[in-house]
């Protein structure tokens, strides 16, 4: 079980909700997943338009907790107004915090980051960065208030995987505690069982699965994939060496001296 | 007076950002609001007073990674 | 586990989308004298508003129509205990809050283990024709001595004014109808109870 805040949920798996063919292939895919939790935005609506209603609506159906984001912010004022906005509609006190500090990448500005995480822990929501895997960065995120972390995988939408596994993995050895969710830039489910294995709490994946040729074949498969990188963890896997143990005893081999 | 909604000039006849929004067309809609970059609250709205030129944001909920 | 401190009680989903942004993370569904669809729909709403927020929602009374919803939490008056099937809520893993008024309902209701135990009316109440004289301060702490590490629920005629002394005599959550429904400004209010009971140092639990 994962704790969040004061939520916990089994499944280690999250999904954003952006860039899907139609609704029904992302209810299905959100079933297919077995995910508990899903990411939502808030966007320009025109007068008259119901659009907003009914997605909210079906979310609402599928009984999915919602982390509302504050994509598309680049400044910490657009950020923490953002919050505000999206706490009023979806009555939650958590925020995907996305600071954007350069629009090729998609990478956090993580000044601005840290300065809107302090301002909105203090005003009450449970924030959870979207960050790099510095160290640094980390650490004021955590004394800012910040009780999640959020580390890139890659750029967003890149579908590159665990692009500097050098320095994730120092992330996951520094905050022990810390409940660390890889988020931005997987492409296939092994990345998934590849970032559980090392011990990240969860993964949030979302144009892999919406942009895939079946999403809710690909849902499935991450699913299996997350779960199957969280049990090798608990497993104890062994550790990789340089030189070959052989398998097979050599007792009692044949031709030999 | 013109405001600026969502990026786009519009006239309104009304000063208050609660009748402002029923007359653009948004009545009975789930949306929240922002003016010149500041959240209101929806039990702000009605006393909220717009002037010429601001700039309103009105967001629903959307799909998002 | 423990609750939160502020425990609002509505009677139409309709108080959700104005009352949990404020930051309320705990609420109770309460109709009476409507029609059994009428409450499903209402039971249907709240629940898919408060999954979606992470809000822990509590639903009075109506335990068959809670089940079928999928909620995981309801209220129990000592008349409902008679009629509700408490084997099949324990099965579904469905907590239990269950009110006292006095001892022999205390006993009754410790004995069924539940997730809180409810007291009141602390005050006298505009709502309910109670059949029990206000408790009083003196009562809930003699209620959470014996009850212990279970959290005590009062409930009440508990007004902004009251709240901190509510606290003071041992509560662990105070329950709000009127004073929060039949304010000039409720989200104002909500906002205000909240303040007060956010300022309420951290309970250690037992």
């Amino acid at each position: 079980m994962l704790s969040l805040y004061s939520t916990t949920v089994r499944s280690r798996l999250m999904l954003g909700t952006a860039r899907y063919s139609s609704p029904a292939v992302l209810a299905q895919a959100v079933k297919a997943a077995r995910t508990e939790i899903v990411t939502v935005s808030l966007r320009r609506e025109s007068a008259g338009e119901r659009a907003g209603q009914a997605f909210w609506a079906l979310i609402r159906q599928l009984g999915v907790r919602v982390l509302p984001n504050t994509a598309g912010c680049h400044s910490v004022k657009e950020a923490v107004t953002t919050a505000h906005m999206a706490r009023e509609v979806f009555g939650t006190p958590w925020i995907k915090l996305e600071v954007i500090g350069e629009d090729d990448t998609l990478q956090p500005d993580v000044f601005g980051l840290v300065e809107a995480a302090r301002t909105l822990s203090a005003e009450g929501f449970e924030v959870f960065p979207y960050t790099t895997e510095d160290l640094v960065v980390a650490e004021r995120l955590l004394s800012a208030g910040c009780q999640v972390l959020m580390p890139w995988g890659a750029p967003i939408g890149s579908g590159r995987g665990l692009n500097n596994l050098f320095g994730l993995t120092a992330l996951r050895a520094h905050f022990r505690e810390v409940p660390l969710i890889i988020d931005a830039g997987l492409g296939v489910p092994s990345h998934a069982a590849r970032a559980l294995e090392l011990g990240f709490d969860a993964v949030l994946i979302n144009t892999a699965v919406a942009q895939a040729g079946d999403p809710v074949q690909m849902a499935a498969a991450f699913a299996q994939a997350v779960e199957a990188g969280f049990a090798a963890r608990q497993a104890g896997p062994i550790e990789p060496r340089d030189l070959a143990v052989p398998s097979t005893p050599l007792i009692g081999t044949a031709f030999r001296g | 007076m013109k405001i600026l909604v969502n990026g786009a000039w519009r006239e309104t006849q009304h000063a208050e950002l609660a009748r402002a929004l029923e007359e653009l067309g948004y009545g009975g809609s789930v949306v929240t609001t922002a003016l010149n970059g500041e959240f209101i609250a929806t039990t702000q709205r009605a006393r909220t007073v717009l002037t010429e030129g601001d700039r309103v944001e009105v967001l629903a909920p959307m799909q998002g990674g | 586990m423990s609750l939160p401190r502020v425990y609002p009680i509505i009677d139409d989903a309709a108080w959700l989308p104005r009352l949990v942004p404020q930051g309320v993370r705990l609420v109770q569904l309460r109709i009476k004298d409507a029609p059994e669809h009428a409450v499903r729909t209402q039971i249907e709403a709240a629940q898919a508003y408060c999954r979606a927020a992470g809000v822990q929602l509590v639903v009075n009374d109506y335990w068959r129509l809670a089940l079928a919803a999928g909620c995981d939490f309801v209220h129990l008056g000592q008349g409902d205990l008679d009629t509700a099937d408490l084997p099949a809520l324990r099965r579904a893993r469905v907590r239990l809050g269950i009110s006292t008024h006095d001892d022999g309902e205390l006993e009754r209701a410790l004995a069924l283990r539940p997730y809180y135990v409810a007291l009141g009316p602390i005050y006298p109440t505009l709502l309910k024709a109670m059949p029990w004289r206000p408790q009083g301060l003196p009562r809930i702490a003699e209620w959470k001595r014996r009850i212990g590490s279970i959290p005590l629920v009062a409930i009440g005629g508990i007004t902004l004014e009251r709240l901190a002394a509510v606290f003071a005599a041992g509560a662990d959550v105070a329950a709000v109808v009127t004073d929060i429904v039949r304010a000039a400004d409720p989200e104002a209010r909500m906002r205000q109870w909240l303040a007060v009971a956010g300022a309420e140092p951290e309970r250690v639990s037992a």
